[in-house]
């Protein structure tokens, strides 16, 4: 009940429903392009194509978990104001009002990538011709880093944006935070396309080391927006 | 049912102004104003009295329990300026507060038909924030503050978009309120709108608050 009310405020902003509908048709086109057949007879005629045209699937992803996570920092905090004075007065807090927005921001990317990536994979028969563990590692590889970018962005807005202009990040910021979260996602897609790449050498000593890795840093992500909670709830205005 | 002692309280962040209080105590039901003039710090004592401000020296008590101990549910703030999500309607905000306060709907539908004599608030459920004047927007935070059924309320700026009309209606409202053992504690820079709705005024200068 209390998630509704950043739910509505989320979709009662036409630029945001904008958005959400420019990626879904984004996403249709993929769908659409990657089924064709000059694409199949291309790709799915070896191993190796297989393998490179999910990689480049997997990089589309990512363009997706920039694009839900720029969504996130463009819409979800700019409604609080004075310093969630509003959410002070409320017995759930400011910490309450964070961690809906953030929660609201974790199901946003995860519903803008998992469902999309599970397509790909299942109407291009991805299960059918490559080892499950693969298909099974990106996707837990995913979930961890749409999770840790929404919430290394929700830490940046309130570190980082003043309070007194509804925690609206300036351009230079939004840029900055942008550079981050593209270097982050080029990280990640190295880490995750490594053992890809070296297909019989990789075991599943490989994928579970990237994985907890992967959740080191989503813990890493959890404690710095702590910190920042705290800032925020031990200042005056 | 408030009581204050010996309150201090420094702000770096605006030059090293101080709010002092040696002595206020506002018994139950009792309905009490601030009168200050521009930047006399107003907002700042009704936000260290709210708890939206937790560090000071000094004693607050609201109805024997510790400032710092008060749970949400007993006082209620309305600060003067608009807090309300904008895109949000008057229904929006009362299903948000309801379940942050865990008020039943019934209590809810009651108290929405008991505040329609002073505002016609049953026309305007379904209208977003953004849409109200100042006036109407202190009518709906009032009642919006009122909706958990706190002990406190602490109006900051109370006449803020209000005419001598309304004034007629707040004497009204706010005796019923009183009677129903709420007491209310209000800021405002207009004497003698301050002295139409109560006799208990207290005086804030340069951050002093005296009797």
């Amino acid at each position: 009940m209390l998630l509704t009310k950043d739910i509505k405020l989320f979709l009662r902003d036409k630029y945001a429903i904008l958005s959400l509908l420019f990626i879904a048709i984004f996403q249709s086109i993929l769908i659409y392009y990657s089924q064709s057949d000059i694409l199949t007879r291309v790709y799915l005629s070896s191993i190796n194509g297989i393998y490179t045209f999910f990689i480049k699937i997997l990089l589309i992803i990512f363009t997706l978990v920039f694009l839900s996570n720029f969504l996130q920092v463009v819409y979800q905090y700019s409604s609080e104001k004075e310093n969630f004075l509003l959410a002070r007065l409320l017995p759930s807090g400011i910490k309450g009002a964070i961690k809906r927005k953030l929660l609201l921001a974790n199901i946003t990317s995860v519903l803008i990538t998992q469902p999309f990536y599970w397509t790909i994979v299942l109407i291009n028969r991805f299960d059918q011709n490559m080892e499950m563990r693969f298909i099974y590692f990106s996707s837990f590889s995913l979930l961890f880093i749409s999770l840790i970018i929404t919430t290394f962005s929700s830490y940046y807005i309130l570190s980082r944006s003043f309070y007194y202009n509804n925690f609206i990040l300036g351009v230079k910021k939004l840029l900055v935070l942008s550079l981050i979260t593209v270097v982050s996602l080029m990280i990640f897609a190295s880490l995750i396309i490594v053992p890809i790449l070296f297909t019989d050498k990789s075991s599943n000593l490989v994928f579970i080391s990237i994985l907890t890795l992967l959740y080191t840093v989503w813990l890493l992500s959890r404690y710095l927006l702590d910190k920042a909670y705290k800032k925020i709830e031990n200042s005056e205005t | 049912m408030i009581k204050i002692r010996n309150l201090e309280k420094q702000y770096k962040q605006f030059n090293d102004f101080k709010i002092e209080c040696n002595e206020l105590d506002i018994t139950k039901g009792e309905i009490v104003g601030i009168y200050g003039s521009v930047a006399s710090g107003k907002t700042l004592f009704s936000k260290i009295v709210s708890g939206v401000h937790k560090k000071y020296d000094g004693l607050i008590e609201l109805g024997m329990v510790n400032l710092s101990g008060v749970h949400r549910k007993l006082l209620s703030y309305v600060p003067s300026s608009n807090i309300l999500y904008n895109d949000l309607t008057v229904n929006d905000h009362i299903k948000f507060l309801r379940s942050e306060f865990n008020v039943n709907k019934t209590e809810v539908t009651a108290k929405i038909n008991w505040y329609d004599q002073f505002y016609k608030i049953n026309s305007k459920l379904n209208r977003k924030i953004h849409t109200f004047t100042s006036g109407e927007l202190q009518y709906i935070k009032i009642f919006l503050s009122l909706l958990h059924s706190p002990s406190i309320l602490i109006i900051d700026e109370l006449f803020t978009g209000l005419g001598s009309d309304d004034i007629i209606v707040f004497k009204k409202l706010f005796q019923e309120i009183s009677e129903r053992e709420v007491t209310i504690l209000f800021t405002s820079s207009h004497l003698e709108y301050t002295k139409s709705l109560t006799e208990k005024i207290f005086q804030i200068t340069n951050g002093i608050v005296e009797n």
